[in-house]
C-alpha cells in the first residue's frame, strides 16, 4: 500500500482504496479496483488511458453521477469530508461549487430548450444567491473572457444555434461559473481537430489565471492534450492505477511498459501500435493486466498483480520490472 | 433487445401470466366445469346458494355459468383479434420498414386509422351485421392492427438501416432473406409486447360492446351480463347487484389487469430504462 | 425559412386529406345502413305503415333529398358542410345544430372537468415517481395507476354510482333532470367528471412518467446534478421545459379522443352528452345527426393533432429555428 504525498504540497482531493462494481444482467464487473491517488491544491493532474480503462468511471465517481446500479467502496476525501458518505443536500452544495465536472457529451449536455445565458448562470443563482441580473451579467463576462461573440447574442440564443467549438466552450462556461476549487473535465478535447484543440487549450489556460489555486484531473487519451496542460500524469489501464509520475519525466522517461509503448504509438515517434488487444474489465486478464501485451512479461506477471511501488517522492509504477 | 427479453419475467408478468392462463383454463374447460348448462333456465334474481353458488340473474340464468362461458368468449377475442392484428401490423410494419418508396403511403393510412373512433364505427357496423363474435373478432382486427404497425415501424425501420444489413444486402442477400432471417427475429419481442396489449385492448373493446347491448343477444359475454343487469334499475334497490353486476365486472377486471401487468413488464424489460435508473 | 414553409405546406396538405378521408368515410357507411329514417317518423315503428302512406312518404324523401342517386347526395353533403350547414335532423325536427349545441356543450364541461381533475393529480405524481424512480412510493404509485387503467370506465362508473348513489345516497341514481342555471349542469356534470378523471389519471400518469423518465435520462439532466443545482431548478427548468412539449401534445390528443371515451361514464350516468345523442340518432337512423356526430369525433382527434403539432412548433425553440 503505497500512495503520493508531498509534504510541500496541499492535498485537495484524496482517494483511498477506491472500488467500483456495476451490477449487470451478466452479473457482477468490477471497473474500477484499488485506486489510491492524492491530487494537490493548483495543480493540473492528466489522467491517461484508452476507452474501457475506467478514466471517465473514476470522473463520475468522484462527483458521484454513477448509475444506480453501480457499487463503490472506499473513500475519496476532500478537503476533510469523505464524499462517499455526504447526504445529498450536502452533496448539492459541493457539486459545482466546490467540484465542477465538465461532460464527455458536448452535444447533448446543454439544455436544448433553456437560454444558454441561464445555463451558465443558473449555479450563481443556486450556489450563491446571485440576482438574475448579476448572474446573467456574470455569464456574458465568461463567455468574452472564452471569445465566444458576440456574447450578449449568443447569451440569448439557444444551443441549436452553436458550433460543436462553441458549445464545447459554453460547457466549460458552465461548469466553472460558480469557480470551483477542483475541475474535472471528461475528455475535452474529444472529437475536436487540432485547431480547435489549441483553442481549448487556451481555455484552460485562462481558467487557470482566473482562479490559480484550481486543481483540475484531465481525463483524456489525447497525449499531445495532455502534455500542453498537466503538471503530472496518472496512467490508468483496465481499471488499475499503474503509473503516477511527472509530467517532464513520463514524456521523458515514462517508467510502465504499457507508457513507454502508449509514447512509441504518438505520430511523431514513430506511430508504432500497441501489440495485441485492450484488456476488458468483464474479463480481466490474471496477474499484471498489461501481462498479455507486454514485451516484458515474465512468469510472476501472469500470476500475481504488482503493487502501485513508490520510486521517489513524484514517481509510482505498478510493474514487476521494477521491484528489486 | 433480443429474445431473451422474454425468457423471464418480472414478479408482475408472472402474476399477470398466472391470472391470464387461470381464465383461459375457465374458457377451455367451460362445458366441463360450469354447473349448470347456459341455455338453462331457473328463478330470477335468486340470491347465493348452494344450488347456485353466485346466484341467479334477470332472465334465471346461473350467473356462474354465464361467467364461466362470458371467459370462453373474452379470451377467444382477444386471443383471435391479437393474433390478427399482429400479424397483419407485423407484416405492414415490415414492408413500409424495408421498402422506403411504400412509407409514405403505409403511414398515411396509418394516421387515417389513428383518427377512426372504434366504438361509434362498431355501433355502426352492427347496423350492417348482427355482431355474432366472429364479426366483433374481424371488426376489432380491423380497428387494430394499424396501432400495432405505428409501433413496430421505426423498430423494423432502426434494424433494417444497421451496418450488417447493409453488409448482407451488398453480398447479395435477398430482402426477404434479410427480413425474415434477421429483422422478424429483432421484432419479436416488441410485437409480443404489442400482441398481449392488443389482446387486452380487445377484451376491452369486446366487453364494451356487449355493455351497449349491441352484440348478437345470444352471446354469453361479461359485457352484455353487465348489460343485462343495468337495464334493470331494481338492482341497485337491494343488494342484488353485489351478485349480478360484480361478478362480471370483477373477472373482467382482473383479466384486463392480468394482460396490462404482463405488457408493462415486457415493456420494462424491453426498454429498461423505464425500470432502473440508468444515470 | 424555406424548410419551414415546405413543412407547413406538406402538414396542411396531409391535415386536408384527412378531413376529406373522414367526410367521405362517415357519409358513405351512414347512407349505407340497412334501414331508413323514416321508419320511425310517425313514433313507433309499428305505428309507421298507417300514417306514412307511400306517396308522403316519396314527397318526404324527396324534400330530405334521399331519392336523388347516392354521389349527388355526396355533393350535396360536402356543399353543405363547406357551408357549415350541418342539415336538419330528421328525428327531432329541428336544425342539427339545435339539437347538437347542447349536447356537445355538457360533454365538453364533463371533459374539462374531468381533465382538469386527472391532471391535477396524475402530473405531480408523475414527477414525484419519475424523479424518485424505482422507490417504494414509486412502486407504489404505478402499481396502483395500472391497476386503475385496467379497470373498464363502466366499471369505475358503475362502482361510483353504487358507493355515492347506492350507498352513501350523495348524488341522485338517476343523472339528470332538466337544468336551471350554471351550478346545476356543474352539479350534474361533478360525478361523471370525477370519474372520468380517475379512469383517464392511470394513462396519463403512466404516458407522463415515461416522457419524465427519458427526460432524466439525457446528458443535461447529468450535467444540471452535477452542477449543485436545487431539486427545484433541475425540475422546473431542465426537466419540465425539455418534456413539456410532447406532454401537451399527447394531452392535446388525449383530450380529443376523450369526446369519446367519456361514452361509457356518459351511458351510466344517463348524462345527456354528445355520445348519448348518438345512440339516439344511430337507433332512429337520423342520418344528419349521426354523421355531424361522427364528423365532430374524427375532426377533433385530427384538429387536436393539428394542434400538438403547432404546439411543439411554438415550445421547442429546434422546430422553430427551422429543421437543422
Amino acid at each position: 500500500m503505497s500512495h503520493v504525498s508531498d509534504t510541500s504540497k496541499e492535498v485537495i482531493l484524496s482517494i483511498r482504496d477506491l472500488k467500483v462494481k456495476f451490477y449487470t444482467e451478466e452479473g457482477e464487473v468490477t471497473v474500477i479496483s484499488d485506486v489510491n491517488l492524492d491530487l494537490f491544491k493548483g495543480e493540473t493532474v492528466a489522467l491517461i488511458g484508452e476507452s474501457g480503462s475506467g478514466k471517465s468511471i473514476l470522473g463520475h465517481t468522484i462527483i458521484r453521477l454513477l448509475p444506480k446500479n453501480a457499487n463503490v467502496s472506499g473513500h475519496i476525501i476532500y478537503k476533510g469530508i469523505d464524499l462517499l458518505k455526504i447526504d445529498s443536500s450536502l452533496l448539492r452544495n459541493i457539486r459545482g461549487r466546490e467540484i465542477a465536472w465538465i461532460p464527455q457529451m458536448v452535444g447533448s449536455s446543454l439544455n436544448p430548450t433553456v437560454k444558454i445565458g441561464v445555463q451558465i448562470g443558473e449555479v450563481l443563482i443556486d450556489h450563491y444567491n446571485y440576482r438574475n441580473q448579476r448572474a446573467w451579467s456574470s455569464a456574458i463576462d465568461l463567455l468574452k473572457l472564452f471569445e465566444v461573440e458576440p456574447a450578449e447574442e449568443v447569451a440569448k440564443g439557444y444551443p441549436h444555434q452553436l458550433s460543436g467549438g462553441m458549445k464545447q466552450r459554453v460547457l466549460i462556461a458552465s461548469a466553472i461559473a460558480a469557480r470551483p476549487n477542483l475541475l474535472i473535465a471528461d475528455e475535452p478535447t474529444k472529437g475536436l481537430d487540432t485547431i480547435k484543440k489549441t483553442l481549448i487549450v487556451n481555455i484552460f489556460k485562462k481558467i487557470k489565471d482566473l482562479k490559480p489555486d484550481l486543481s483540475i484531473l484531465l481525463i483524456t487519451h489525447d497525449l499531445k492534450f495532455a502534455r500542453e496542460l498537466a503538471d503530472r500524469v496518472i496512467v490508468m489501464y483496465c481499471g488499475k492505477v499503474i503509473e503516477i509520475n511527472d509530467k517532464n519525466s513520463f514524456f521523458e522517461l515514462p517508467l510502465h511498459p504499457y507508457s513507454k509503448l502508449l509514447l512509441k504509438s504518438l505520430p511523431s515517434k514513430g506511430l508504432y501500435p500497441i501489440p495485441g488487444k485492450p484488456a476488458n474489465v468483464a474479463n480481466p486478464p490474471s496477474g499484471c493486466r498489461f501481462h498479455p501485451r507486454c514485451p516484458y512479461a515474465s512468469d510472476i506477471c501472469e500470476k500475481s498483480s504488482p503493487p502501485l511501488i513508490k520510486l521517489d517522492l513524484n514517481r509510482c509504477v505498478a510493474c514487476w520490472l521494477y521491484k528489486r | 433487445m433480443d429474445v431473451k427479453a422474454l425468457s423471464f419475467l418480472g414478479i408482475k408478468g408472472k402474476i399477470g401470466l398466472i391470472i391470464i392462463l387461470f381464465v383461459v383454463f375457465i374458457g377451455i374447460t367451460a362445458p366441463v366445469i360450469s354447473p349448470y348448462d347456459p341455455t338453462s333456465l331457473f328463478e330470477p334474481f335468486e340470491p347465493p346458494s348452494s344450488t347456485h353458488l353466485l346466484g341467479t340473474d334477470d332472465v334465471g340464468h346461473d350467473v356462474l355459468t354465464i361467467l364461466i362461458y362470458g371467459a370462453r368468449v373474452s379470451i377467444l377475442v382477444g386471443f383471435a383479434t391479437a393474433t390478427i392484428s399482429t400479424f397483419i401490423g407485423l407484416l405492414t410494419a415490415l414492408i413500409a420498414g424495408c421498402y422506403e418508396g411504400l412509407d409514405p403511403i403505409i403511414s398515411r393510412i396509418l394516421d387515417f386509422f389513428l383518427v377512426i373512433p372504434r366504438i361509434p364505427f362498431i355501433v355502426i357496423i352492427s347496423a350492417f351485421l348482427t355482431p355474432n363474435i366472429f364479426i366483433v373478432i374481424l371488426v376489432l382486427s380491423f380497428f387494430g392492427w394499424a396501432k400495432t404497425a405505428r409501433v413496430i415501424k421505426p423498430l423494423v425501420k432502426q434494424v433494417y438501416s444497421r451496418e450488417y444489413v447493409k453488409r448482407l444486402k451488398c453480398i447479395g442477400a435477398g430482402n426477404w432473406y434479410i427480413i425474415l432471417r434477421h429483422i422478424l427475429p429483432a421484432t419479436f419481442p416488441l410485437a409480443v409486447a404489442q400482441f398481449v396489449l392488443e389482446g387486452g385492448h380487445a377484451i376491452l373493446a369486446e366487453a364494451s360492446i356487449g355493455f351497449f347491448g349491441l352484440e348478437d343477444p345470444s352471446t354469453l359475454s361479461w359485457g352484455m351480463e353487465i348489460n343485462h343487469a343495468l337495464q334493470k334499475s331494481i338492482i341497485f334497490l337491494t343488494n342484488i347487484w353485489t351478485w349480478v353486476l360484480g361478478p362480471p365486472i370483477l373477472m373482467l377486471t382482473i383479466t384486463l389487469l392480468s394482460t396490462t401487468f404482463i405488457s408493462i413488464d415486457l415493456e420494462t424489460r424491453i426498454n429498461p430504462r423505464l425500470k432502473v435508473r440508468s444515470w | 425559412m424555406g424548410v419551414s414553409r415546405r413543412f407547413f405546406v406538406s402538414k396542411a396538405a396531409f391535415y386536408i386529406s384527412l378531413f376529406i378521408l373522414s367526410i367521405t368515410t362517415v357519409f358513405l357507411l351512414v347512407r349505407m345502413m340497412p334501414g331508413s329514417p323514416l321508419d320511425y317518423l310517425g313514433g313507433e315503428a309499428e305505428d309507421v305503415p298507417y300514417i306514412l302512406t307511400e306517396e308522403v312518404r316519396e314527397k318526404l324523401l324527396s324534400y330530405y333529398g334521399l331519392d336523388k342517386p347516392l354521389w349527388e347526395q355526396y355533393i350535396v353533403f360536402v356543399n353543405n358542410l363547406l357551408h357549415l350547414n350541418f342539415g336538419y335532423s330528421i328525428y327531432f325536427s329541428e336544425p342539427v345544430t339545435r339539437i347538437l349545441l347542447p349536447h356537445l356543450m355538457r360533454t365538453l364541461i364533463l371533459i374539462t372537468l374531468g381533465f382538469l381533475f386527472s391532471i391535477s393529480i396524475s402530473f405531480p405524481l408523475s414527477i414525484i415517481s419519475a424523479w424518485r424512480r424505482g422507490s417504494t412510493l414509486d412502486t407504489i404509485i404505478t402499481l396502483l395507476s395500472m391497476s386503475i387503467y385496467s379497470i373498464p370506465s363502466f366499471a369505475l362508473a358503475i362502482l361510483f354510482l353504487i358507493v355515492f348513489s347506492v350507498e352513501l345516497k350523495l348524488f341522485p341514481l338517476i343523472g339528470f333532470s332538466a337544468e336551471e342555471n350554471i351550478l346545476d349542469i356543474l352539479w350534474y356534470a361533478l360525478g361523471p367528471a370525477m370519474v372520468f378523471a380517475v379512469a383517464e389519471s392511470g394513462r396519463a400518469y403512466y404516458f407522463m412518467r415515461n416522457s419524465f423518465i427519458s427526460e432524466l435520462d439525457k446528458d443535461y439532466i447529468l450535467f444540471a446534478k452535477s452542477k449543485g443545482l436545487k431539486n427545484k431548478t433541475i425540475i422546473l427548468r431542465h426537466l419540465l421545459r425539455g418534456s413539456l412539449s410532447p406532454i401537451i401534445s399527447k394531452l392535446a390528443l388525449l383530450f380529443g379522443y376523450s369526446l369519446l371515451s367519456c361514452m361509457f361514464v356518459e351511458n351510466v350516468f344517463n348524462y345527456p352528452g354528445i355520445t348519448w345523442l348518438l345512440l339516439i340518432s344511430y337507433e332512429y337512423y337520423d342520418y344528419p345527426v349521426l354523421e355531424s356526430i361522427l364528423l365532430i369525433f374524427m375532426f377533433t382527434v385530427i384538429v387536436m393533432n393539428a394542434i400538438a403539432d403547432i404546439i411543439s412548433f411554438i415550445i421547442d425553440p429546434r422546430v422553430r429555428g427551422g429543421w437543422m
